[in-house]
């Protein structure tokens, strides 16, 4: 846990002035990606684009030499760079022997991850960013706040104060002059620069080809009016040929702005050439008559060796992944501390920068899934976020905290059973008349700033659960309930109605009593070997009894089950049989009661409102935002929709504990969203929903209900 | 038939939609006469342009500076060719009329002429009320103009002046981006060693940022419009 890290975040989180930006910028790139995602198969586009760049990584070492040869052809002083040492001074060294002394530069994260324009202002060369976010964060010395939009975190009086100072004239902080000055600037400097750099989005192997895109129309000027130019290009931007680009084209701008194209996308081969004059051909053109294109390697050729984290190359820097993310939401860009943000700028930062920074931030994740979701490459951002924790778990161990709960205790049922009785009477002083706690003591107390948390119950649902040994004989579909440990201690009256429920449906429920914890906690912190102890003991545990289906009210658990149990088994080919079989048989409680399609057992006759909120592993993890909207209305409810009913609630185990605060704002989001519904319940499928949610009102002094949807159809709220 | 048609309604409506000024004209004197009622209500004064088949073809040139506007070539060689009034000068003739433009005793060399003519050019870009270009082709999916060049000259007019039209033949429409990746394939620039033209720059809509707050989808940093001019067959 890093004492910095949360300090920074709390700076975030208090600074009014930033988190006003921050929502609207929420609001505006949410507006944006719909609109983006109309009339597309977002699907279908974005298989091809992984596929694309999946053969593209793969064959890295070929298509960088075809690039090469087809570069050169063309005109283009080429040379490649292992690290930015070696980029900044190639650079460095070619505007000195050209006597250069001002530079012009488009938008490249590359050059920022390098940090070439510091490198080239410490040589005594002037530097002006052209993207007008870009160089708004130049002149305050800052980092950018976001892969797109570097500058989304300033107001008009914070930009009019730079330019102001940078003009030496007053410079009035209203929108429309304030962009007028900041072009005319920027005019002034195209004019008189006599050199442009730039990076590229893509890179075309088959033609050496770069493709530089822009909206604001700084990259069409700077690409074209300086005569010597350089490109700086990560070696992960080259594919094969002009479709792979248009696989790229085809999302790139429809994820992060919305727009259809970018509205300037330059392909550029090699050096120009202008016609004849008196009868002699020039040499050159009006664009650049020396190009330099520097590939550079900086970390990506070891992310490419690596099976676990190859995947983060796919990534074509559209930030939509940023957007969505509840946790830059909730701090923008700078927090990060370096140059790459959210979730997919943890791992970039591990192999580019700093692996100690890496390993804090990977600790703020939640594991929502909203950046897995949108992502048009198709990377599974939190998986690699997992799996940088576990490569830190195995270099450096479990702190022993976590040893002790994971491998000591959440391992062995039987000792999280006695653990869980041991905690029930300690709690005692601390119940509130609800059987809350609402403030724990020094120095557990930060983990009630923001929720209270339920009392834990001393008569488990497993005892409970004795007589439902075994499936009732002759009855079929048999339904094995998968309680999840929310349910079984904190919850066991909800684990009892779901067995009422499943029983007025008709069905033949009974509960495992081998079962275990799914390793969740465990498996999201890096411990594999914990997840998989417990895997191995689940999958034995529900094949007891021969299920037709297992259901879950935990979706959390589900997404276990189903997706990592064979994913954890995979190289123990018996187990992983087992794991498949299982998987195949799991469902949401919600998602098996529409698949049985029967009617509703218990129907409402009052005129009542609620609003639903979607659990992260339900509708992202396991696809299901539906069913449970249906059952709901079945029921006899009307269905208020909230804003943003799929955000996060902010319920996170591992990022509660680093950064309550954080999980505290994204929380309060959600709260607000629920009250501005004016309903009085709030219906979810998850059990850990259910947590933080009921902790949260429950804090707040709500008379707001959050009730299970098992609970809601059991008539038991 | 009827399949360009439909083509031509989807890259109107497309690029309507991304923000720039669509217009359709069905004869030369319709395309004259837009172009002319554009340039007096704008005021524009001074316009760049690259080389366009549809402009000689309506002879746009000669119309504009008819109606008061001076129009300046881009491209070196016809910029050359105008201060030569068309004909054909040697070197150091044409090295004379460059340094009486220029304002400084240019060499007779190629690289001196072209180091001048850039630098010359640069502010003709910057000062020009309108630019005009003609693009290649259209492509229907995005409403996209796709424009290809060896020089650079045609993206700088489209880029620096304060208004931009482009020229567009109406039959000249890729349906997706993958035809006009087809399209593109076939056309190599003739630069030896180049297998592209060495820029192609598609443009879609009207430049923008949302980078100043309260300022969304602004013009950034290019023209303030679009225009689009689209010769029926
Ligand atoms: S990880 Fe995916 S969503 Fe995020 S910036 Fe990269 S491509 Fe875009």
């Amino acid at each position: 846990m890093s004492g910095k890290l949360r300090k920074q975040v709390r700076q975030a989180l208090a600074d009014e002035t930033l988190q006003a930006a921050l929502s609207r910028f929420t609001m505006l790139t949410k507006f944006g990606r719909q609109m983006g995602m109309t009339g597309i198969d977002f699907e279908a586009l974005r298989q091809d684009l992984h596929k694309r760049k999946a053969r593209a990584i793969d064959n890295l070492p070929t298509l960088i030499k075809e690039f090469k040869e087809n570069a050169s052809a063309a005109g283009v002083v080429i040379s490649e760079a292992e690290n930015a040492g070696q980029v900044n001074d190639y650079i460095a060294g070619l505007a000195r022997r050209r006597g250069i002394r001002h530079i012009i530069k488009s938008k490249s994260m590359l050059t920022e991850e390098i940090g070439l324009r510091h490198h080239l202002e410490h040589l005594g060369i002037r530097v002006d960013e052209t993207d007008i976010g870009e160089r708004i964060v130049q002149l305050a010395g800052e980092k950018p706040a976001h892969i797109v939009g570097p500058a989304i975190h300033k107001t008009t009086e914070q930009i009019a104060f730079l330019f102001t100072e940078l003009l030496g004239e007053q410079i009035s902080s209203e929108s429309q002059p304030l962009l007028d000055t900041v072009r005319g600037s920027l005019r002034q400097s195209y004019l008189d620069a006599d050199m442009g750099i730039s990076g590229a989005n893509i890179a075309i192997a088959e033609t050496g080809t770069i493709v530089i895109l822009t909206n604001e129309g700084n990259g069409q000027i700077v690409t074209t009016l300086s005569p010597l130019q350089v490109a700086v290009v990560g070696i992960e931007k080259i594919m094969p040929g002009f479709e792979d680009a248009n696989a790229v084209l085809r999302l790139l701008s429809r994820s992060c702005v919305g727009t259809k194209m970018t509205v300037y996308t330059s392909f550029i081969t090699g050096t120009g050439r202008a016609g004849a004059i008196s009868g002699t051909q020039l040499s050159g053109g009006q664009g650049p008559r020396e190009l330099h294109i520097v590939l550079v390697d900086n970390g990506r050729n070891r992310m490419r060796d690596s099976d676990d984290f190859r995947e983060a190359l796919y990534c074509i820097k559209c930030g939509v992944c940023l957007n969505v993310c509840p946790v830059f939401a909730s701090l923008s860009g700078q927090t990060y501390g370096h140059v790459y943000q959210g979730g997919i700028g943890t791992i970039l930062t591990a192999f580019y920068h700093d692996r100690k920074r890496s390993r804090d931030l990977s600790e703020m994740c939640l594991g929502c899934m909203s950046c897995k979701s949108v992502c048009p490459a198709g990377i599974d951002i939190p998986g690699l976020i997992r799996k940088m924790r576990a490569q830190h778990v195995r270099e450096q161990g479990l702190p022993a905290g976590k040893r002790l709960a994971y491998g000591t205790i959440l391992k062995h049922p039987s000792r999280l059973e006695s653990a869980v009785r041991a905690c029930a009477k300690l709690q005692e002083p601390f119940l509130d008349a609800d059987s809350m706690i609402n403030r724990l003591p020094y120095p557990l107390s930060f983990i009630t700033d923001t929720i209270s948390l339920p009392g834990l119950n001393t008569n488990l649902l497993r005892s409970r659960m004795i007589g439902y040994a075994s499936p009732a004989p002759g009855k079929a579909p048999k339904v094995a309930f998968y309680s999840g440990c929310v349910t079984s201690f904190a919850y066991p009256g909800l684990g009892e109605d779901v067995m009422r429920l499943l029983e007025k449906y008709g069905v033949a429920p009974y509960y495992p009593q081998e079962q275990a914890c799914c390793g969740a906690p465990a498996y999201f912190s890096g411990d594999s070997d914990t997840a998989l102890a417990l895997a191995m003991r689940n999958i034995q545990a529900l094949s007891s009894g021969d299920p037709d289906y297992i259901i879950t009210v935990c979706p959390g658990c589900a997404v276990m089950l189903k997706q990592e149990f064979p994913n954890l088994t995979s190289s123990q080919p018996v187990l992983h049989e087992s794991a498949l079989r299982l998987s195949g048989r799991v469902r949401d409680l919600s998602q098996l009661l529409a698949e049985l399609g029967t009617k509703p057992v218990v129907k409402t006759s009052e005129e009542k409102k609620v609003t639903y909120h979607d659990p992260c592993h339900l509708k992202r993890g396991l696809g299901i935002f539906d069913e449970p909207r249906k059952l709901i209305e079945a029921a006899g409810y009307r269905l208020v929709e909230m804003n943003d009913s799929d955000a996060c609630c902010g319920f996170g185990g591992d990022t509660l504990l680093a950064h309550p605060e954080l999980c505290g704002s994204i929380l309060q989001r959600k709260l607000g969203n629920i009250e501005a519904t004016g309903t009085d319940t709030v219906v979810t499928a998850c059990t850990a929903c259910v947590l933080q949610l009921r902790g949260g009102l429950h804090k707040k002094n709500s008379p707001i209900k959050v009730v299970h949807i098992a609970e809601l159809l059991a008539g038991q709220h | 038939m009827s399949d360009k048609i439909e083509l031509l309604e989807r890259f109107k409506t497309e690029a309507a939609l991304s923000g720039a000024q669509v217009t359709l004209a069905s004869s030369a004197d319709q395309a004259v006469d837009f172009v002319l009622g554009l340039v007096k209500d704008k005021g524009i004064t001074t316009a760049v342009k690259s080389a366009s088949p549809i402009a000689e073809r309506l002879d746009l040139a000669a119309r504009l500076t008819k109606a008061g506007v001076k129009v300046m070539e881009t491209s070196i060689a016809q910029w050359a060719a105008g201060l030569a009034r068309g004909k054909d000068v040697p070197m150091d003739k044409l090295a004379e009329l460059i340094s009486a433009v220029s304002g400084e005793k240019v060499p007779p060399e190629p690289e001196a002429i072209l180091r001048v003519a850039r630098r010359i050019m640069k502010d003709m870009y910057a000062g020009a009320g309108l630019g005009i270009t003609e693009a290649d082709f259209g492509i229907a999916e995005t409403g996209t103009l796709v424009t290809l060049e060896n020089e650079g000259n045609a993206r700088l007019a489209a880029a620096l002046p304060r208004l931009h039209l482009t020229l567009l033949d109406g039959t000249h429409i890729a349906s997706s981006l993958a035809d006009a990746a087809e399209l593109i394939k076939g056309s190599s620039g003739g630069i030896p060693g180049h297998k592209l033209p060495t820029f192609i720059t598609y443009l879609t809509g009207r430049n923008t940022t949302a980078d100043i707050p309260g300022a969304i989808f602004a013009r950034a940093q290019g023209p303030a419009e679009e225009y689009i001019l689209i010769l029926k067959a």
